[in-house]
C-alpha cells in the first residue's frame, strides 16, 4: 500500500511528483498465469483478449532477454514488480470530479490553467487507470473516439480488435510480450474519414508506485485522410528501487491520413524505460514520429514506420538528453515496403558527465520496392571529456533504385565557447543551457510551443544538476 | 572613488614564461587608449588577464577603485569590461538575439523585470548604426561570418551591452575603409557615452581620426614608451624601430 506523505515533504525535491494514493485493486507482486487471469477479470474481459495475454505470457517467459541490450537489467527483479495497481474508478468525465491531488500534480507538470480548457480531451494516467478523462462535445460530434485502452476494447470492439497488436505482435520482442500480457491503460483512438482536429490530443501518464511496472497500450487508427496529433507527456516520482516501463504503441494511418505522435519522456533516472512504437503508413499516408527523451535510467526506443503503400511518407525528430548515469539507447527505424516511399530521421543527442546517448538506427528497403528515398542525419554533442556518444545505423537496401543518404556530427562544447559567453556575462552553466538549445533550436520548433517552453526549461534543469 | 580602469604592476606567467612583466596603465571613464606592439609582446594576453582569462601572478586591476582580481570572467563583464576579441569563436544555432538577452539578463538585479521593448529598441539601433538589416538579429553568432562580419558583431555587442570599458582585440584587422569608418562612429558613440577604451591594433593610420588620449607601446611584456599622435605618426613613418 502507498504510503501518506504530508504536503510539504511530498514537494520537496524538484522532480518529486509522488502523492498518496489508495488503491483499490492491487496485483501484487510477481508475475503468473493467475496475475494475467486477475487483471483480466478485474477489467472485465472478454475471452478472447485473456487468450492474447496467456499466449504473450508464454512468449515472455521463453524469450531471452535481448543480448544487445547495453545495460544491466538484473536490477529490475521480475517476480518483485507490481503489474496491476488500479484505484477502481470509472474515468472521470467531469473536471471538478478530478481529486484535488491529482490536480497538484497537473499544477507540478505546469499545464497552463487557459490550456487546460482548451484541450482537446484529456486524458491523464494516474498508475493503471484513466482517473481523468474528458472528450470535448465538438470531438464525439465528429464521431472521434478518444478513451483508454480497456474502454476502447470494451466498447469499440469492432474498431478496436481489427488493429490490435497487429502493428507490434506479442511475439516481436520480450517487452512487447510483457506489455501484451499485463498492459492496462494507455489510449485508443479512432479518428474518422476526413476529420481534421484543430487541436492536439494529450495525455499524461504516470507511475506512482514503487516496484510498480506500467506497461500502458496505445493504439491510433486514423481512417482515410484523417489528421490527427498525439501528445504524449511523461514524469515520474523519484523511487528508490527501479521502475519499469513497457509500452506498446501501434499506429495505422490508412490511405492519406496524417499521424503526429509527440513524446516529452521525463522518467525518473531509475527508470527502465523499454518501449515498441511502430505505426503503418499506407498509400499517401504520413506518419511523424517526435520524440524527446530526457529521462530514465535506460530507455530503448526506435520507433518505426512501416512505409506499406505508395508515397506514403516516414519521419522521425529525436532529441536525446543522456545524463550521469543514463543511457539513451533511441533512435528510428523505416521500412520501405512500396514504391516511390519516403523517410526522413533527424536525431540529436547531448551527452552530460558519463551519460551515454546512442542512435541506433535501420533502414530498410525492400527489394520490389522501387524510387524509396531515406535521408538521415544524427548530431551528437558532449559536454565533458567523458560524456559518450555512439552511431550505429543499419542499411538494409535491396535493389538499385533507391537513395538512402546518412549524415552524421559529433561535437564537444569548447571552453573557447564557454569562455566567450562568460565574457558576455554568463555563468558557466547558463553559457552551457545556451550552446545547448542553440544545438537543438531548429528541433524545438517542431515541438508545440507550451512543450517547446517546457523542454527548454528541462533541459536548463539538466544543466543546472551539471 | 577614483572613475577609471587601473593596471598597476601586472605580472603574467603562462607555463612558466614571462608574458607580461610588469604593466601599468590607468584610463579614465570616457578615454581612449591605444595599444601597439609587435606580434608576442603580450598585448592579447594583456587583454585577456584584464577579463579574468588568464589568472594574474602578481599586480593590481581595479575598475572605479575595486578590484577584480581572481574574480570569475562572467562577474568581471557583469562589472562592465566587454572583449571584442581578435577571432571570436561561432556559437551554431544560438543567434545574436539569445546571446544578447541572455547577457542582459544575466546582469538584471534580483526582483527586476526584463524590459523586452527596450531591448528591441536597443538591438534594431545598434544594428542600424552598424549597418546590419533586421536579418542580422537571427543569425547565429558568428557562424559562417566573415573576418569583417565578427569584428562589426563585436562592436554591435558592445553598443547593445553598454559596458563602462571596452577592449577590442585589434578591431581594425579585415576590414575595409567603409567599415571602419562604421567602427570608428561606433567607438565616438560609445566614448560619448561615457565609455572608455583599450584598443589594440597594428596599424596608426586610423588613429588620426579617433583622435585617442594616449598610445601605449608594449615590448616584452613592459610598456616601453607612451605618448601622443606623436608615437603613433613615428611608427607610421619609421616602423616599430622608431620607438624601440
Amino acid at each position: 500500500m502507498s504510503k501518506k506523505l504530508p504536503m510539504d515533504e511530498e514537494f520537496a525535491t524538484p522532480g518529486n511528483f509522488s502523492y498518496a494514493t489508495e488503491y483499490a485493486h492491487d496485483a501484487g507482486q510477481g508475475l503468473s498465469e493467475e496475475t494475467v487471469h486477475y487483471i483480466s477479470k478485474v477489467k472485465g474481459e472478454p475471452k478472447w483478449l485473456l487468450n492474447f495475454r496467456l499466449r504473450a505470457l508464454r512468449i515472455f517467459n521463453a524469450m531471452p532477454i535481448p543480448s544487445w541490450i547495453p545495460v544491466d537489467l538484473s536490477p529490475l527483479q521480475f517476480d518483485k514488480i507490481r503489474y496491476y495497481l488500479a484505484k477502481g474508478q470509472e474515468p472521470k468525465r467531469k473536471w471538478e470530479d478530478v481529486p484535488a491531488e491529482v490536480k497538484a500534480t497537473f499544477d507540478r507538470l505546469g499545464v497552463p490553467e487557459h490550456e487546460r480548457k482548451f484541450l482537446a480531451g484529456v486524458e491523464a494516467q494516474f498508475d493503471s487507470e484513466m482517473a481523468y478523462a474528458n472528450l470535448r462535445q465538438s470531438l464525439a460530434e465528429k464521431g472521434v473516439i478518444f478513451v483508454d485502452s480497456t474502454e476502447g476494447l470494451l466498447r469499440y470492439e469492432s474498431v478496436f480488435r481489427p488493429h490490435f497488436g497487429k502493428i507490434v505482435a506479442a511475439a516481436d520482442n520480450k517487452f512487447s510480450a510483457l506489455n501484451g500480457a499485463v498492459f492496462s491503460g494507455g489510449s485508443f483512438i479512432y479518428i474518422p474519414k476526413g476529420a481534421k482536429l484543430d487541436q492536439p490530443l494529450q495525455a499524461y501518464f504516470r507511475i506512482n508506485a514503487e516496484r510498480f511496472g506500467q506497461f500502458e497500450r496505445t493504439l491510433i487508427v486514423v481512417d482515410e485522410g484523417a489528421d490527427v496529433t498525439y501528445l504524449e507527456g511523461c514524469t515520474a516520482p523519484r523511487f528508490e528501487s527501479a521502475t519499469l516501463h513497457a509500452a506498446v504503441v501501434e499506429l495505422i494511418a490508412m490511405p492519406g491520413a496524417k499521424i503526429q505522435y509527440i513524446t516529452v519522456q521525463n522518467w525518473s533516472s531509475n527508470v527502465y524505460n523499454l518501449v515498441t512504437k511502430r505505426g503503418m503508413a499506407h498509400e499517401l499516408a504520413g506518419i511523424r514520429w517526435i520524440d524527446c527523451n530526457i529521462g530514465s535510467r535506460i530507455t530503448m526506443k526506435y520507433p518505426c514506420v512501416i512505409l506499406a503503400g505508395s508515397h506514403a511518407s516516414g519521419e522521425m525528430v529525436s532529441i536525446s538528453v543522456a545524463h550521469h548515469g543514463q543511457y539513451q539507447d533511441t533512435g528510428a527505424k523505416m521500412i520501405h515496403r512500396a514504391n516511390h516511399t519516403t523517410s526522413h530521421i533527424v536525431a540529436k543527442s547531448i551527452s552530460i558527465q558519463d551519460g551515454v546517448a546512442a542512435y541506433r538506427g535501420m533502414i530498410k528497403v525492400a527489394k520490389a520496392a522501387k524510387n524509396c528515398k531515406n535521408y538521415t542525419r544524427c548530431d551528437a554533442m558532449l559536454l565533458n571529456r567523458g560524456s559518450i556518444s555512439k552511431t550505429s545505423p543499419t542499411l538494409d537496401v535491396s535493389g538499385n533504385l533507391s537513395q538512402v543518404q546518412h549524415e552524421a556530427t559529433v561535437s564537444r562544447v569548447s571552453d573557447e565557447q564557454v569562455f566567450y559567453l562568460q565574457q558576455r556575462g554568463l555563468g558557466e552553466t547558463q553559457a552551457m543551457g545556451l550552446l545547448v538549445n542553440g544545438f537543438l533550436n531548429e528541433l524545438m520548433r517542431e515541438f508545440p510551443m507550451e512543450y517547446g517552453v517546457e523542454l527548454k526549461r528541462l533541459i536548463e534543469m539538466e544543466m543546472e544538476r551539471r | 572613488m577614483q572613475c577609471a580602469l587601473a593596471i598597476s604592476d601586472l605580472h603574467l606567467r603562462i607555463a612558466e614564461k614571462a608574458i607580461l612583466r610588469g604593466v601599468s596603465l590607468s584610463i579614465p571613464a570616457g578615454q581612449i587608449h591605444v595599444l601597439m606592439g609587435r606580434n608576442g609582446s603580450g598585448k592579447s594576453s594583456l587583454l585577456h588577464a584584464i577579463v579574468g582569462q588568464n589568472s594574474i601572478s602578481s599586480g593590481v586591476v581595479t575598475l572605479d577603485g575595486e578590484s577584480l582580481l581572481g574574480l570569475p570572467p562572467e562577474v568581471i563583464a557583469r562589472k562592465g569590461l566587454f572583449l571584442a576579441f581578435q577571432v571570436p569563436v561561432s556559437l551554431p544555432g544560438v543567434t545574436i538575439t539569445q546571446l544578447l538577452r541572455s547577457a542582459l539578463q544575466a546582469r538584471l538585479e534580483k526582483g527586476k523585470l526584463f524590459d523586452h521593448m527596450r531591448f528591441h529598441d536597443d538591438l534594431e539601433a545598434a544594428m542600424k548604426l552598424m549597418g546590419m538589416d533586421s536579418s542580422w538579429a537571427s543569425r547565429h553568432v558568428n557562424d559562417g561570418f566573415s573576418g569583417g562580419e565578427r569584428k562589426r558583431c563585436e562592436m554591435l555587442q558592445a553598443l547593445v551591452l553598454n559596458p563602462k570599458y571596452v577592449l577590442f582585440d585589434e578591431i581594425d584587422s579585415g576590414l575595409d575603409v567603409d567599415a571602419m569608418v562604421i567602427m570608428v562612429e561606433a567607438i565616438r558613440l560609445l566614448q560619448q557615452r561615457g565609455v572608455g577604451a583599450l584598443i589594440v591594433t597594428h596599424h596608426s593610420r586610423w588613429l588620426e581620426t579617433l583622435n585617442p588620449n594616449g598610445i601605449h607601446f608594449l615590448v616584452d611584456g613592459i610598456i616601453h614608451r607612451s605618448g601622443g599622435m606623436n608615437l603613433a605618426h613615428a611608427i607610421e613613418a619609421d616602423g616599430f624601430q622608431a620607438v624601440q
